[in-house]
């Protein structure tokens, strides 16, 4: 299997991972609490730009992979911030969220605006460690309001966990990308590849958060 | 590969296995606090329900002892003052003195009896003697012979002796029951069975109107606080046993406590 083969395997698996998500939320759409519909929409949403990406990569030999990729930067920090947003876990802190998410809004459509030829590593950045952060106050406010349920159980547990586990691998990725495209040109498909295997990953761990919802839906009933 | 490369790729790769692990501890923090919280809960409820059924053991010990000074109160005082007069009155019905005395003798009869009927009842000494079978049984058949209620008694398996202070609770409850039977349920006819095996099964039967037995608890619960249900709840709870209620209106209902017979 040459590079280029795993390079489209990690991006099927991780479109893939997309696509199950949308899947599962779509088929119990009726059962999902708001903050769960809001990881149905970010799935959609990754979907589509994959789907661009995918095209751009096949009919217009990636010449647009970049721009979609900084594009899709602000739309995603959007709709991951609103998984939060609507979590009743988070309904006190609503106004501090949609104040930061308005100024991460207007920093990275800038920063998308000014720099669409190349991944843009600030944006990148900005948006793992916004990820970061919203995981770790989601679990402060979690272990300071805890349920008697177990919490294996929660699905937004298992969503969070996913959030916090893949943004902190990719912080880093993030952080050298400039370096990583300036420097080390024909291997950035490598950590490429890692990224997207992790996505994978992070997929896989949101399906099994949406799973659970379902039981418990299904076990209130 | 250069040697830059090679630095960079081997940098990044623990930078990144550094963050996977510090996202992978908190996860793992967040869980374990979870369980920890959860068990301190857990033995603070358990410590509360322990420390509600010793208050509620030492309430029905004192009832107990309570009930056992007035039983030998009445049984050796006025017991015996009765007895005393009564046989200071024979010489005088036996001269011939008239109806009157007839019936003044007839009437200590009774109220000697009555007496004794109370303080066998405060403190069943055929329980202490005996054991629980025999003082059910014994019960039975002085509400049979008194016949107020016809009342069938029968007992399976082979007794096994318990702890007394467990006896004398399954006593008391076996006691409410037959005493509500016979105040409550305008039955004609009641059943006591004692089922022994790994555990003792009473169940009591009656032919009676039945109740709602949820709704009947509510009702106590929020206009009066009744005290048959709630003491033989109460003492359900402190044996470590379990209460079923069914009843088929207008047949009847059936009480079945199952009791550990090991403390």
């Amino acid at each position: 299997m040459s590079l280029t083969d795993f390079n489209l395997l990690a991006a099927y698996a991780q479109w893939a991972g997309s696509f199950f998500i949308i899947l599962l939320c779509a088929y119990n759409w009726r059962l999902l609490s708001s903050d769960l519909k809001a990881v149905g929409v970010y799935a959609a949403l990754s979907f589509f730009f994959q789907l661009l990406q995918f095209v751009s990569f096949i009919f217009l030999k990636s010449k647009f992979n970049n721009p979609v990729a900084n594009v899709y930067s602000p739309i995603e920090v959007m709709s991951l911030l609103a998984i939060y947003f609507f979590s009743p876990k988070l309904q006190k802190y609503r106004l501090l969220l949609g104040m930061v998410s308005t100024a991460l809004l207007v920093f990275l459509t800038w920063t998308a605006i000014t720099h669409t030829r190349t991944i843009n590593a600030t944006s990148e950045t900005v948006r793992d460690l916004t990820m970061i952060v919203g995981s770790l106050t989601y679990f402060l406010l979690l272990m300071k309001d805890l349920s008697e349920e177990n919490i294996m159980e929660m699905p937004m547990f298992w969503i969070n966990s996913s959030i916090l586990f893949f943004f902190s691998c990719t912080f880093i990725l993030s952080l050298s990308m400039g370096y990583i495209q300036e420097v080390l040109r024909e291997d950035f498909v490598i950590f490429w590849i890692f990224r997207n295997f992790l996505r994978f990953g992070f997929c896989i761990v949101i399906c099994i958060g949406i799973w659970k919802a379902r039981k418990l839906t299904h076990q209130i009933k | 590969m250069e040697p830059a490369r090679v630095d960079f790729i081997i940098m990044f790769s623990i930078a990144t296995a550094v963050m996977l692990l510090l996202a992978f501890s908190i996860i793992l923090f967040v869980i374990f606090y979870q369980k920890r919280i959860l068990s301190e809960q857990l033995k603070r409820q358990v410590m509360e329900v322990e420390y509600q059924q010793k208050m509620l053991q030492a309430a029905l010990e004192s009832q107990e002892k309570e009930r056992s000074r007035l039983a030998s109160d009445l049984h050796d005082s006025v017991g015996a003052m009765l007895s005393t007069i009564r046989l200071t009155l024979h010489p005088l019905v036996k001269a011939g003195n008239g109806d009157t005395l007839d019936q003044t003798k007839q009437l200590l009869d009774e109220t000697i009896e009555t007496v004794r009927r109370i303080s066998r009842d405060l403190l069943p000494t055929s329980l202490e003697k005996f054991g629980l079978s025999h003082a059910i049984k014994e019960m039975c058949e002085r509400i049979q012979l008194s016949g107020i209620i016809e009342v069938k008694i029968s007992e399976t398996g082979t007794p096994i002796e318990m702890d007394k202070k467990r006896e004398v609770l399954i006593y008391r409850i076996a006691q409410e029951m037959i005493s509500n039977t016979i105040r409550h349920s305008k039955a004609n006819w009641m059943h006591v069975q004692l089922v022994w095996s790994d555990t003792l099964q009473l169940v009591i039967q009656d032919n009676g109107e039945g109740f709602a037995y949820k709704g009947f608890k509510e009702k106590q619960t929020n206009y009066k606080p009744g005290l048959g249900l709630y003491n033989i709840e109460t003492r359900v709870s402190l044996l470590g046993a379990n209460l079923e209620y069914n009843t088929v209106f207008p047949q009847g209902s059936q009480f079945t406590v199952k009791i550990p017979t090991a403390a």
